[in-house]
């Protein structure tokens, strides 16, 4: 039982901000973006990433729309005041100036110039008869939501009940599941898990999360791929790759559940783990 | 967890431990697709010698919810009438392929009996002896009590200091002792009220405070009221003058439920004697829990048959 360590705190820090950058530079920002840990390790796991992801991303005007949107609405507040004749004159040319705003303008007075027509289009959507108390009222009230900076919603899926070698092992408690309020339908969600082995357990969350809902596409990010794998899965964000013997056992320990964060591993006769 | 026979048997972890994943359970009841893949190819049987649609539905619907096939056997008009032995019946279910029976019987002990005869190797879930337990049942309770006590923070937690009044026939209620049991073993303070005739011989031994004064345990403010059925079915003696006389001395009446404390949780296990035991505006008000405890019972038992059907260790 001699224990070999592998990554320590910095490393494994490092690896996940590097994981937080690579979700952002696939994903084009962070739009629809749900972490979901998979107990018990992925869970700590996901909570980090997603803290990363809001520290990197919230401050991303050019990769988020969600800041762009914003940005839109604080500077609307001054436009609906003072132009509210050009409104629907204006109107038709919105959705494409916001559409090329979004995907990377960075100048902000194309910002400002495509906000104010945002601002006016979704004032006269709203088919309104006094324009002027809707321009003032509206985008004063999505200002308090949009000024509030992006933060990435996190949760956890426990696979406990979808796994296939229940009837192999004693029974095992289950863990809570925790999906983010506004749900998965239509997101991109990342499963988040600390070694990659079989593959078994990734197969059971992705049977858990068809019953969840229906999410715009599913991606896997893990600190260690140790290989070994028994089925056609691929992670799309690895930590370290670990190349190691089937006899062979890679613990991951982290400061909430562990009190130390490290990688470790070590020869065990006994046989497999994680 | 090979079988559930009783409440009196279960330590205090295995019991948080069974209330935690039945918290989960209920979790996945929200959900688009209520139904779990956890018991695929497992057979379950409901096996009824005394009538109760209640627990079997709820038992029929939480082994579904996890994808167990589910036979249901009722006694009557059965081979039992005919004169089959229980063993005779178990051993006959088991041949046709159960991994699991749900055993409800008028006999105390049955389901002990079932699991410790080495007739079968199938789990025996107990859902009914006699007058004996009906662990089920306390099971939920305490989750209900749980939730409404601890809110969101319940994972984990005992009822450590809750004072729980259980009123009625003690006597022929299997309910109450599986509570006793249960709710004591998680750190509950429990008292019993009931006529004298209803207390069972033999209460003093038990971990409980005993009594026959309604009134004055109401006016003691308990966090939680369990109002228990009087079951007539069950009595073949007089135990109690008239049924007007036990509902002015022991039934939750609307005036004794105006005198409890605004937090106190009123329960009953269904099903109901309205104006009985209990009185509507008790039943129907906020404060009651018998609807939430029928909808729990569905994620209790999914548990229940999830520790001792699920794992390779059985």
């Amino acid at each position: 039982m001699t224990a070999r360590t592998v990554l320590q705190e910095a490393d494994i820090t490092r690896a996940l901000t590097r994981i937080a950058h690579e979700i952002l530079e696939a994903n084009k920002g962070t739009d629809g973006l749900v972490v979901l840990g998979i107990p018990t390790r992925g869970v700590e796991l996901a909570e980090r990433v997603a803290a990363l992801l809001t520290q990197i991303g919230g401050s991303r005007s050019t990769l988020s729309t969600e800041t762009v949107k914003a940005a839109s609405t604080s500077a609307s507040t001054s436009a609906a005041a003072s132009s509210s004749a050009s409104r629907p004159a204006a109107a038709g040319a919105a959705t494409a100036e916001l559409g090329s705003a979004a995907s990377g303008a960075r100048e902000a007075s194309a910002v400002a110039a495509a906000a104010a027509t945002a601002a006016a289009a979704t004032a006269a959507d709203a088919g309104s008869a006094d324009a002027g108390t809707t321009g003032s009222s509206g985008p004063q009230s999505t200002a308090t939501t949009a000024d509030q900076p992006w933060v990435c919603p996190v949760g956890s899926l426990d696979v406990t009940m979808y796994r296939d070698d229940l009837a192999r092992n004693p029974v095992r408690s289950t863990s809570p599941t925790r999906i983010p309020a506004d749900g998965i339908d239509g997101k991109t969600v990342v499963l988040v898990d600390d070694v990659l082995y079989s593959g078994r357990t990734i197969r059971a969350a992705l049977d858990a999360l068809a019953d969840v809902g229906r999410p715009a596409a599913v991606r896997l990010a893990v600190l260690v791929d140790r290989g070994h794998r028994e089925l056609p899965i691929r992670p799309d964000y690895v930590g370290k790759n670990l190349p190691s013997a089937a006899s062979e056992r890679v613990n991951v320990l982290l400061t909430g559940t562990d009190g130390i964060d490290a990688v470790t591993i070590e020869d065990s006769a006994s046989g497999a783990g994680a | 967890m090979k079988h559930l026979l009783s409440t009196r048997d279960l330590d205090r972890d295995t019991a948080i431990d069974l209330l935690d994943v039945a918290l989960d359970m209920a979790a996945t009841q929200q959900r688009e697709v209520k139904k779990l893949p956890t018991l695929r190819g497992r057979t379950v049987v409901n096996l009824f010698f005394e009538d109760s649609t209640r627990t079997r539905i709820s038992f029929e619907a939480a082994a579904k919810r996890l994808s167990a096939d589910v036979i249901n056997f009722a006694a009557k008009g059965s081979s039992v009438e005919k004169g089959e032995s229980l063993q005779d019946t178990a051993q006959t279910l088991e041949a046709i392929g159960a991994d699991g029976i749900v055993l409800r019987h008028p006999a105390s002990g049955a389901a002990a009996v079932l699991a410790g005869s080495g007739w079968i190797r199938a789990s025996v879930v107990n859902a009914g002896d006699g007058t004996h337990e009906h662990p089920t049942q306390a099971l939920l309770d305490a989750f209900t009590l749980r939730n409404r006590i601890h809110g969101d923070a319940a994972r984990g937690k005992g009822l450590d200091g809750v004072r729980v009044l259980i009123v009625g026939d003690i006597l022929h209620s299997r309910v109450a002792r599986s509570n006793v049991w249960l709710l004591t073993t998680l750190g509950a303070e429990v008292a019993l009220i009931g006529p004298r005739t209803l207390l069972p011989f033999g209460v003093e031994e038990w971990p409980v405070t005993v009594g026959d004064d309604l009134d004055s345990a109401i006016a003691a403010a308990p966090d939680a009221v369990m109002m228990l059925r009087v079951q007539r079915e069950r009595m073949a003696d007089a135990f109690f003058p008239s049924t007007r006389e036990y509902s002015a001395n022991w039934g939750l009446t609307g005036a004794r439920f105006r005198r409890l404390p605004e937090s106190t949780v009123v329960m009953h296990p269904g099903p109901m004697n309205r104006g009985f035991e209990i009185s509507s505006e008790a039943a129907d008000s906020p404060r009651s829990t018998v609807l939430e405890q029928v909808a729990n019972g569905v994620s209790v038992r999914m548990a229940a048959l999830y520790l001792t059907l699920a794992g390779g260790d059985r």
